[in-house]
């Protein structure tokens, strides 16, 4: 941890202090051309050479700020102009002694804008005006539109399986990282076929840094190649999106998720209030890995149970035959056990290095052999077979003496 | 009782916004303002039949959707105001859970130094503190050409959908009410900083096992430019909550930082990410107990060939409290974009790449390897686009060991026919997969017919696709499947309605037959949807 940490201060000391012509980058401080460049507070080095602004994403004056600082090496910055025709016309505009700028117009929706910037120092040396180039347009479309033909787009490449087409609508900044949600979206076209995924709108709400949230509601059936069968489930989920050159490229997803579900747990940045886990999620085999839950439970006495039905616990004591649910803990022993329920074939068994997302139904069936394992600790996960069910259990925390607390993951196959 | 009041006090807020500005101006010359909305009104009927249509995921019978947006701006004064408002319809129970609800209401005035905004609210602080919209208002002082910092603050619920709002039984959730702060300073021109405060708290648990947090972010994040083409920027946010159903308490901290240098022939970026197992966001993105590292280097070698290659390292367990284990993951990757691969080919492009996941610890232990190349060209008045890529599934635990295989090719090509265009366009494909452990075989083939259809003087669009998806596993037990589908997109925007600027008829109309080894499974569907989308 300390060695990485001190690589990167190496490495922004080093940037920082740098002043060479680095042949990686091909710029320096002796040249004359621009610090940084910014459109409506987006950096220019990010937007590539069009730029779309939406009416939503404008100040609330509606008009587009240019902002940015020429670097004219040992010389001052002698003026600053922009035009908006492609040079046909020239704006002075004012700046500061250390060569800071802003300048802000009023664009006409549907009308193109071609800014160019000229910095000129007071030894009358130009900046390459043609590198600052960028086209400009105030969308006349609302943004409801432009969010509805992205998730289109989206939705569309998923269902085609067309992975190229659905990572361009990804962001380079994903929250949950853009290199795991490609491999997720991969490994779920290899798992998936027949995929038809449609959403109607929820709400949209645009607001600071250019950013989009989206809700929605979504209806998906897919085919599962490994086993032939068929899922539908439908719920509500969220996006968020950036917006980039009148584009909307994805920021992050919650939970239910949509996309990546081959690696839900790291493509997820959130679970949307009340939509719970309980969304389709493929194992790592490739197959549907079941439903997952989170509860959590504080016992009156030393006796619980847990229902995977209806994913509640329960105060019942294993003796008086007033457990309903699968298994039985007595957190005391320390004891988790499927003995005290009417299904007498049940069993269970623990699953040494499985979480409740990684178990898989084969781990169930070669480990879950015991009517019951003296062993319940925080960390720990089982395999439960009963009747023709299969369940996987993570005790993800449990703590106390006499009463408890718990929290576990559960996954229903 | 008290959340609807203070909701509809919020909804008010939000149509009074305008209204507020205008009473607000100094005495002005005229007002200017601007109405716009948007319709869309669709009807659709399906039809599903077979033993197996339980597995459709299609409502039966005939279903309407209709989705409303309107919206204004308009200035008084010194005072600039927008407003927007939208609403959505459906009996069908999957496109919405409720027949009728509040999609989005939000309105906003401003002078230029302080802005107003109510309803739909996103102020999108960090990644860390908040990055997802709410309901209620927020505050926004800046200042431009002063020292004075830009200062936000924002009040309102964290709920899905304004219906949650006010308790509605369908899609009520528990009740996130959240409180933050921001100050940001541009310290000189080159760097800014900012500090936030986050603070959420639920209540109105849904289920006796529904976790309540009382949470409390602070971050601290900023931005600096220190060279041309070099910026960098990093966030560091503490989390401190209580979360009242499991009795547990924590603090945990998330940090990281990113430095990009861009500018021709190359871009260069470096991430560090460290977020605790104990980090909690209520509102904002974060994956708890993550270390990661990447770096990304994209090279333009010529101005035919780009190079970009990444490393991705991550792991887990940084408390080392998991009884499982650490996972680490490392990710590498390497591709290369080749413009006119083919000097006497002016519309040849090729792309290769190689990605690589290795994932050990933690009871698992993989090495996937991704390959894929890709080929697009124009022979003649043909677009074609192939593809080719070849999949190791490997792992030491005897979860996936499979090898797989997938091609896919289109051909496209343009008539013109005076002013009508014909696009007719076939798509060929195939995936195989052998599974290793099973030792079994799954193969698929799919095929499909375009026609694409322009009339411009007419406005008329359409597009007409068919095709055929076939499954093929060699497993006992498991279906064979067989899927046909036809569909038809047309899209016409006659002159009557000129007056209105953008209007649109719409028919979709689409056929499913679904059929399997096991009979009972088969199902076939039949959907048609005809609609107007009209705006103004």
């Amino acid at each position: 941890m300390k060695k990485t940490l001190l690589l990167i201060v190496a490495l922004l000391t080093l940037s920082i202090t740098a002043d060479a012509k680095w042949w990686i980058f091909g710029k320096s401080n002796a040249e004359i051309g621009l610090k940084y460049l910014q459109v409506n507070k987006i950096a220019a080095d990010e937007t590539g050479p069009k730029i779309k602004v939406f009416r939503e994403m404008l100040a609330a004056d509606g008009l587009i700020r240019i902002n940015g600082r020429g670097s004219t090496g040992r010389n001052a910055v002698g003026s600053v102009r922009i035009s908006l025709d492609d040079k046909a016309t020239w704006s002075d505009v004012k700046f500061s002694e250390n060569g800071t700028f802003e300048y802000a117009f009023k664009p006409e929706p549907g009308k193109t804008y071609i800014m160019l910037v000229e910095i000129t120092d007071t030894a009358g040396k130009t900046n390459k005006v043609d590198e600052t180039r960028k086209e400009i347009a105030l969308s006349d479309e609302n943004i409801q539109a432009k969010v509805r033909e992205t998730l289109d787009a989206m939705f569309d490449a998923y269902n085609t399986e067309s992975l190229e087409k659905f990572m361009v609508r990804v962001g380079d900044n994903f929250a949950g990282d853009k290199a795991i949600l490609e491999r997720a979206v991969k490994r779920d076209f290899d798992a998936l076929g027949n995929i038809s995924l449609r959403y109607t709108i929820n709400n949209v709400s645009a607001g600071a840094q250019g950013r989009v949230f989206v809700s929605v509601t979504y209806n998906r059936m897919v085919f599962v190649n490994k086993t032939g069968a068929s899922s539908t489930d439908t719920g509500s989920t969220e996006f968020v999106f950036d917006s980039k050159e009148g584009a909307l490229s994805l920021f992050s997803m919650k939970q239910p998720l949509m996309f990546g579900l081959s690696d839900a747990e790291n493509v997820a940045t959130g679970t949307v209030i009340g939509g719970g886990e309980t969304a389709l999620v493929l194992d790592d085999s490739g197959d549907i890995g079941g439903a997952l839950a989170t509860r959590s439970y504080n016992s009156a006495d030393a006796h619980f149970g847990y229902n995977f039905e209806t994913q509640q616990f329960e105060d019942c004591d294993g003796t008086a035959a007033n457990c309903t649910g699968q298994v039985f803990f007595m957190p005391g022993v320390p004891y988790i056990g499927v003995d005290d329920n009417p299904e007498t074939t049940a069993r269970i068994g623990e699953l040494p290095g499985r979480s409740a997302s990684s178990a898989t139904l084969a781990d169930i069936e070669a480990a879950a052999t015991l009517q019951q394992v003296f062993g319940a600790f925080a960390g720990k996960t089982f395999g439960i077979k009963y009747g023709a069910d299969r369940y996987a259990l993570e005790i993800t925390s449990l703590s106390g003496s006499g009463t408890y607390s718990i929290t576990v993951r559960t996954k229903a196959f | 009782m008290k959340i609807s009041a203070t909701f509809a006090a919020v909804i008010g807020l939000a149509l009074a916004a305008p209204t507020l500005a205008q009473d607000a101006a100094q005495p002005a010359p005229a007002s200017t303002s601007e109405f716009h909305a948007s319709n869309e009104f669709s009807m659709v009927s399906n039809e599903i039949k077979g033993a197996g249509k339980s597995a459709s995921s299609l409502t039966k019978g005939l279903n309407y959707l209709e989705v409303l947006n309107i919206y204004g701006n308009g200035t008084k004064g010194a005072w600039t105001y927008n407003y927007t408002a939208g609403g959505k319809a459906t009996d069908d129970l999957r496109n919405d859970s409720k027949k009728l609800s509040l999609t989005n209401i939000q309105g906003r005035a401003t002078n230029n130094i302080h802005t107003v905004t109510a309803g739909d609210v996103f102020e999108s602080f960090s990644q860390y503190s908040l990055a997802t919209s709410l309901k209620g208002a927020s505050y926004r002082f800046n200042k431009e050409g002063s020292r004075l910092p830009e200062v936000t603050g924002v009040f309102g619920w964290a709920y899905p959908r304004w219906d949650s709002a006010w308790k509605d039984p369908v899609t009520r959730s528990i009740n996130r009410q959240a409180t933050g702060l921001r100050l940001k300073q541009a310290i000189n021109p080159d760097l800014w900083a900012a500090g936030s405060y986050v603070g959420t708290k639920d209540t109105d648990r849904l289920t006796a096992t529904d976790a309540l947090y009382d949470a409390r972010n602070y971050t601290f994040d900023f931005g600096y430019n220190p060279m041309p083409g070099l910026t960098t920027a990093g966030e560091y946010s503490m989390s401190d909550y209580d979360e009242a159903t499991g009795g547990t308490s924590a603090k945990g901290n998330a940090a990281r930082v990113e430095l990009v240098g861009d500018a021709d022939p190359s871009r260069v970026s470096v991430e560090y990410e460290n977020v605790e197992p104990d980090f909690f966001s209520a509102l904002g993105s974060a994956s708890q107990d993550r270390r990661k590292i990447k770096t990304r280097w994209r090279y333009k070698y010529t101005k035919q060939v780009t190079f970009t290659s990444g490393l991705l390292w991550y792991r887990n367990n940084l408390d080392g409290a998991k009884t499982a284990g650490t996972t680490s993951n490392w990710k590498p990757e390497i591709a290369a974009t080749i413009k006119k691969p083919f000097a006497a080919r002016p519309y040849s492009f090729a792309n290769l790449s190689y990605k690589f996941d290795r994932k050990y610890g933690g009871g698992s232990s993989g090495a996937d390897h991704y390959m894929n190349a890709n080929y697009r060209d124009r022979f003649g008045e043909l677009d074609s686009d192939t593809n080719l890529g070849y999949t190791l599934y490997k792992t030491k635990t005897a979860v996936r060991d499979a090898k797989e295989v997938n091609f896919n090719t289109s051909l496209n090509s343009r008539h013109q026919v005076k002013s009508v265009v014909f696009k007719p366009s076939v798509n060929l494909g195939t995936w195989y997969s052998k599974d290793e452990l099973a030792d079994e075989t799954d193969k698929l083939y799919e095929y499909s017919l375009g026609l694409g259809f322009e009339a411009p003087d007419a406005n008329l669009t359409s597009d007409l696709r068919l095709g055929s998806n076939m499954l093929r596993k060699s497993a006992a037990g498991t279906d064979d499947s067989d899927k046909f589908f036809a569909s038809l997109n047309a899209y016409w925007r006659p002159r009557l309605m000129a007056k209105l600027n953008d209007s649109t008829l719409f028919l979709r109309a689409g056929f499913n037959d679904y059929a399997f080894t096991t009979t009972s499974r088969n199902f076939r569907e039949k959907s048609v949807t005809v609609g107007i989308n009209t705006s103004f």
